[in-house]
């Protein structure tokens, strides 16, 4: 997987967009509140999502036992499992498959797993057609650009961007030039519909695989995963491995929490499940089912420190309940994965070297802990990271220095005192008097990052130890 | 070694709790507040996401109530018929509907079928292509009219898990079956979502009260 390592830059220019920051403060106003409220519709959220946790760990602790048995019953019902090592390996297994169909079209619905691996890129290389059918994912392709997140791809894009995108790319004849949203949706309507009519292999990714039945778990509000699935006589699902539960009422579970944690709905407007190809009595539905599994860094995570990352349903609750996230978006992050789930899997699966300020991007006030659906400790594991930069040598070496320097002092407390006194009476010779205490104005160096927005508040003159001192002395104790 | 064999070697050696197991078959205990009255659970959510809902008293009076429905909306009276609807033109006959079988067309683009049943936990219709049922067709559709018989409305997921494991007798689940709670619908041009994205713009039930 590729991240982007500019973090700094690019969150940098994306707080200077307005547009951006409308739509991310609607994210940070609404979304929590529509969320808490469709979990409160449930008897015991409290006891859903211990057992939540449960189910993905039991699926995590045998995930070979559990893949095994998906696989067994995928191939007994017609279909065809694959297995990919990394996002190469995987891509070039769906152009296989492509090729052998000798296909032209190729339509898509939203898959995170896609992304990850860069397929669409891919498969253009080799002169495929790939439409993505997700509306916000359509427009995004359109603009040769980027989701910013998990499941609203296009929320950084303004309706004006997308009337542009579509003058720009659709060659019809219009009666009156595109105004509203009504119009934009009738449009992408048709001109999908098309597509996906004449698409040769439709390719969705998978929310959960179930272990019981072999069947594969596809949600959208949509529909678009079922017309991608079912209409071109291919259907390729591509997920990670660890996307497994044991069975259908193990997944009945996750949908519970699923959806209601995303988008504040009971359900998505469609849950569809998929059990292999078209059989003989059916009236619909595609003539070949293959599923790819992507391994793609996820196997390093079993059975380490990281494991835990490997519940994630994503939801991407953490990502709407982000202070850091919602201040700069997704793109900022330079990895598909974005929020603090993101920061947790960027490093895991692409290296920490490109996404090491991912880790740091949080301030850990823990809310990503508290409204997750599977309990994932995600500042923990963020400590991890941060612990495995500092140890790997990755930190900027003034900064080493500066903590070595700090632990140095720390262990000598006389001379800590000393330095910390002086200190106080440096800040304070800096500062000036205002009407609630004194105040620092103007730091220099580093410290001007600071004062160029906010004033700092001056240390008190007397240490809380001095003070203390005073204190206990003064009660004669 | 093939891709396969090393991903699951490497899983095997890292798994915590290598090895087979009895398979952790537990049944989702989760009962809501949907034991009683699964019926009117159901039209509560169901309706709450968009969808229309009309109790009929049983299947003869469906004709009418597809051209009562489609007049009130302003749509043509232009339907197409599967089989699921277990209905024949010919009980159309004494209505000024146009019918006929799939495939939809363009400018016929209102579609009468039946499904599996529904569920009242999540307000959600299930289609699927069990008994031949062209599911594909239910996600064509502009407009989707459905026949739901009542007794057909199990109170939670794990009811239908229950009713689905036993039709299927131990064979493989419908090839497809979706959980429905209403008209297609996207958030990607703003807030609120819009109808109509992919699939139908309206889904009206049809809920007889008597047995399927």
């Amino acid at each position: 997987m590729h991240v982007d390592p500019d973090f700094k830059n690019l969150s940098a220019k994306a707080l200077q967009d307005k547009s951006l920051r409308e739509a991310l403060d609607t994210v940070a106003t609404v979304m929590p509140l529509i969320r808490s409220k469709a979990l409160a519709q449930l008897e015991d959220f409290a006891a859903a999502r211990e057992r939540a946790r449960e189910v993905r760990d039991e699926a995590l602790n045998r995930l070979d036992y559990y893949l095994e048995m998906f696989e067994q019953n995928v191939q007994a019902m017609g279909g065809h499992v694959h297995w990919a090592r990394d996002d190469q390996e995987a891509c070039a297994i769906v152009a296989q498959l492509c090729e052998e169909v000798d296909a032209k079209l190729v339509t898509k619905s939203k898959s995170m797993v896609t992304e990850e691996i860069e397929l669409a890129a891919a498969l253009q290389k080799r002169g495929l057609e790939v439409v993505e059918t997700d509306l916000g994912e359509y427009i995004i392709q359109l603009r040769g650009d980027k989701p910013s997140h998990i499941l609203a791809p296009a929320l950084h894009v303004t309706i004006p961007q997308v009337i542009d995108s579509f003058n720009e790319h659709h060659k019809i004849e219009r009666d009156r030039p595109l105004e509203d949203t009504d119009q934009l949706l009738a449009e992408a309507r048709a001109v999908l519909r098309e597509k996906f009519l004449n698409a040769d292999v439709g390719i969705t990714g998978a929310n959960f695989l179930i272990a019981e039945t072999g069947g594969v778990v596809v949600v959208t509000n949509e529909g678009n995963a079922d017309l991608t699935a079912s209409l071109p006589d291919t259907h390729i699902v591509v997920t990670g491995i660890e996307k497994v539960v044991p069975t259908l009422d193990d997944a009945g579970l996750m949908l519970r929490l699923l959806a209601r944690s995303a988008i504040g709905q009971r359900l998505s407007n469609y849950t569809s499940f998929f059990h292999g190809p078209r059989r003989e009595n059916d009236a619909s539905g595609s003539g070949a089912f293959h599923v790819v599994l992507v391994d793609n860094g996820r196997s390093d995570m079993l059975g380490s420190e990281l494991q835990d990352m490997l519940r994630c349903i994503r939801c991407s609750a953490c990502i709407n309940h982000c202070p850091v996230y919602t201040a700069i978006g997704g793109h900022a992050y330079g990895s598909v994965y974005p929020g603090p789930m993101g920061a947790v899997l960027s490093p895991g699966l692409a290296d920490l070297d490109s996404a090491r300020h991912l880790p740091n991007a949080s301030t850990f006030c823990g809310r990503c802990e508290e409204v997750c659906p599977v309990a994932i400790p995600i500042p923990k594991l963020l400590r991890y990271w941060r612990k495995q930069e500092f140890s790997r040598h990755l930190r900027p070496r003034a900064e080493r220095y500066g903590l070595g320097l700090w632990a140095w002092l720390n262990r000598r407390p006389v001379l800590y005192q000393m330095v910390q006194r002086m200190a106080v009476k440096l800040l304070r010779s800096i500062s000036t008097s205002g009407s609630d205490g004194r105040w620092i104005r103007n730091l220099p160096g580093a410290g001007a990052g600071w004062t160029k927005h906010r004033d700092l508040i001056a240390p008190a003159a007397q240490s809380f130890q001095a003070q203390w001192r005073k204190r206990t002395k003064g009660d004669g104790a | 070694m093939t891709a396969r064999d090393s991903i699951l070697k490497k899983l095997r050696h890292r798994s915590i709790a290598a090895g087979e197991t009895d398979f952790c078959y537990l049944r989702d205990s989760y009962s809501e507040l949907t034991a009683d009255k699964p019926v009117d659970r159901f039209i509560s959510l169901v309706t709450a996401e968009a969808t229309t809902v009309e109790r009929l008293a049983d299947l003869a009076h469906v004709p009418h109530a597809v051209d009562g429905y489609l007049r009130g909306q302003q749509i043509p009276g232009r339907v197409v018929i599967d089989t699921s609807a277990c209905l024949s033109g010919e009980a159309f006959s004494d209505t000024d509907l146009q019918v006929s079988i799939p495939p939809l067309r363009p400018d016929h683009d209102v579609l009468l079928s039946g499904c599996y049943g529904a569920v009242a936990e999540s307000g959600a219709l299930v289609i699927s292509t069990s008994d031949g049922h062209a599911i594909t067709n239910d996600f064509l559709a502009e407009t989707h009219i459905v026949i739901l018989f009542a007794n057909r409305i199990v109170a939670t997921l794990a009811d239908l898990w229950d009713a689905l494991r036993t039709d299927t007798q131990g064979g493989f689940m419908p090839r497809e079956f979706c959980l429905v709670t209403g008209p297609s619908r996207t958030a990607d041009l703003g807030v609120p979502a819009k109808l109509g994205a992919h699939g139908p713009a309206r889904v009206h039930v049809l809920l007889i009260n008597g047995q399927s």
